[in-house]
């Protein structure tokens, strides 16, 4: 029998829904500040005012009365659930208001794609957006990279018994140490880290080719942020491309793969356990999955004429397979060359790449490749099974974070995402083809909104047709949030409602 | 927390050679997929 939403699972909910928004408005002050040190009036009006709806929504909320300390799996589950969208939400008023966008729909497709860092953007003249509207995009992606729960514990803002439950329902499940409070504060310690030591060496680079010191230093933070949590943003409309600096490449495909491997792996290098890291089902995993896939890219792209050059697709292609594999979305080739240029093949190599995605508890988005790993171990088990005699009993095991057995449940839990990530890929693809646009392009652009790719082809674009839209910010939300959350309160909304009768008697 | 605090040759908690060891193994991939491209580019004519 479905579970309804009592009267007091709904205080409990708004009550951890109101601390979220008020931690919002806090984040706000981020870009309220760069507008004020940048005399960007404006913008500074747009975000104060923007914080002050998000703490009087968050205060209001508050004082729904809640015994402390309580917070069930289901509610949990509906208060992150609700969260992505309420941020997103509020995300999206001081973005809509900046002038930068058709409609308010495209404001709210910045945000949950800023969120979900996703990285797909329908911003209008980029180019000439205010420091304090960029700052905002990409706390954004920080925020969302990392998970907005994850960041909200690092600060201590709910209880350990509430953590608990909250911290599985991002879809991060692993921990780096027990204490998920002390785990959250791991990651969020290692991202200042990179982020920091990145900053300072992108900001050099772009010192060295001429850029003026502040805007190279802003220039850095950002895409060091965008590249670290796979977000994709940039601040300019060429993206990476607009730098023209293969040092700035190397440096970013770097820093895009180290945020695609997991925290936990990363953490175990961290204690000194380096060979965890190379046996680890994830890193072998991607090892095979790349080098598989870049070598049919080249083979593909070697039989064109237009893209076929050496150098093009040692740096060019390159960089596209570690932008499409570690989802974060970064473009070195326009979105014209993307479509025209490349051959279909090619086409559908970086598809295949964003669907897969990179690890999971990492901030790479797609399927996972823990779970392609899985898979792949199920199949071999059960062809062990199939050839040993009826009395063996085949064991198949694993590595990740020590060695492991493969279990059932794990295999049924990589399968039934596996399952819900392709299908959705599907149904957005056949939303996209209902729309009149070409097939390839739909299937390319549902797989880069699910999988938080954000690689795009130009059909999410400034006045797209809104129900494609409003898809597409499903597609996103529930990527992001590998499905089972999203489900689970969708379906507890739908019974909540539903005629007493007839939840019962489910 | 305690454990990355106590290593000797840390930075910020963290173990200097394992998240050495990460980063020149992630250096290492990229400069192998070049290989691989480069190879199969030529391969191919």
């Amino acid at each position: 029998m479905w579970q309804r939403f009592t009267l007091y699972d709904l205080r409990v909910i708004g009550h951890y829904l109101g601390t979220l928004i008020i931690f919002s408005a806090v984040v706000m002050l981020v870009p309220f500040l760069t507008a004020v040190a940048f005399q960007e009036w404006e913008p500074a009006a747009r975000y104060l005012s923007a914080a002050g709806l998000a703490l009087t929504a968050g205060a209001l909320l508050r004082f729904l009365r809640i015994e402390p300390g309580r917070l069930g799996r289901r509610q949990a589950l509906a208060v992150t659930g609700l969260a992505w969208i309420v941020l997103a939400w509020i995300a999206s008023v001081p973005l809509y208001f900046s002038g930068h966008y058709a409609t308010y729909l495209d404001a709210l497709f910045d945000g949950v794609s800023g969120l979900t860092t996703t990285g797909a953007s329908i911003i209008i003249d980029l180019d000439h957006l205010s420091n304090a509207d960029n700052m905002f995009r990409f706390m954004m992606h920080l925020l969302g990279g990392l998970g907005l729960i994850v960041v909200a514990l690092s600060f201590g803002l709910f209880g350990k018994r509430a953590g608990a439950s909250l911290y599985s329902s991002e879809g991060r499940n692993e921990h780096v140490v027990p204490n998920v409070v002390q785990t959250t504060q791991f990651i969020s310690r290692i991202t200042v880290t990179v982020v920091s030591v990145a900053t300072v060496v992108i900001a050099v680079l772009m010192l060295l080719s001429g850029m003026a010191p502040v805007r190279a230093l802003l220039h850095a933070f950002w895409v060091s942020i965008s590249g670290f949590v796979t977000g994709g943003f940039t601040p300019m409309t060429q993206s990476i491309m607009y730098y023209h600096s293969f040092p700035l490449e190397f440096v970013l495909m770097v820093l895009m793969i180290l945020g695609s491997v997991s925290f936990v792996i990363q953490a175990e290098a961290g204690k000194g356990r380096v060979g965890a890291f190379f046996r680890d089902i994830e890193t072998r995993t991607m090892i095979i999955w790349v080098a598989a896939i870049t070598f049919v890219f080249t083979l593909t792209l070697g039989s064109d004429s237009l893209f076929s050059d050496l150098p093009a697709l040692l740096r060019r292609g390159m960089f596209m397979i570690v932008s499409a594999f570690t989802t974060t979305g970064f473009q070195v080739i326009t979105v014209n060359q993307l479509t025209t240029v490349l051959t279909s093949g090619a086409f559908l190599v970086i598809a295949l790449l964003m669907a897969v995605g990179g690890g999971a508890g990492s901030t790479a988005g797609g399927i996972k490749l823990s779970r392609v790993g899985i898979i792949w171990k199920s199949i071999v088990s059960t062809v062990k099974e199939a050839l040993a005699p009826d009395s063996a009993r085949v064991v198949v095991a694993y590595s990740h974070v020590g060695r492991r057995v493969l279990s059932p449940e794990v295999v049924k839990e990589a399968m039934t995402v596996f399952v819900l990530f392709v299908s959705t890929y599907a149904l957005g693809a056949l939303v996209g083809v209902a729309h009149g646009y070409d097939a390839t392009q739909a299937i390319f652009e549902s797989v880069a909104m699910t999988s938080n790719g954000g690689l795009i082809t130009g059909l999410a674009a400034p006045g797209m047709p809104v129900t494609l839209e409003l898809f597409y910010i499903f597609q996103m939300w529930a990527g992001r949030l590998e499905f089972v959350t999203l489900l689970a309160l969708v379906v507890e909304m739908a019974v909540s409602v539903a005629p007493r009768g007839k939840a019962g008697a489910r | 927390m305690r454990k990355f605090s106590k290593n000797k040759g840390s930075f910020l908690g963290l173990s200097l050679s394992g998240s050495a060891t990460v980063l020149l193994s992630i250096v290492t991939f990229i400069v192998a997929m070049w290989v691989l491209i480069t190879v199969t580019r030529v391969a191919i004519g």
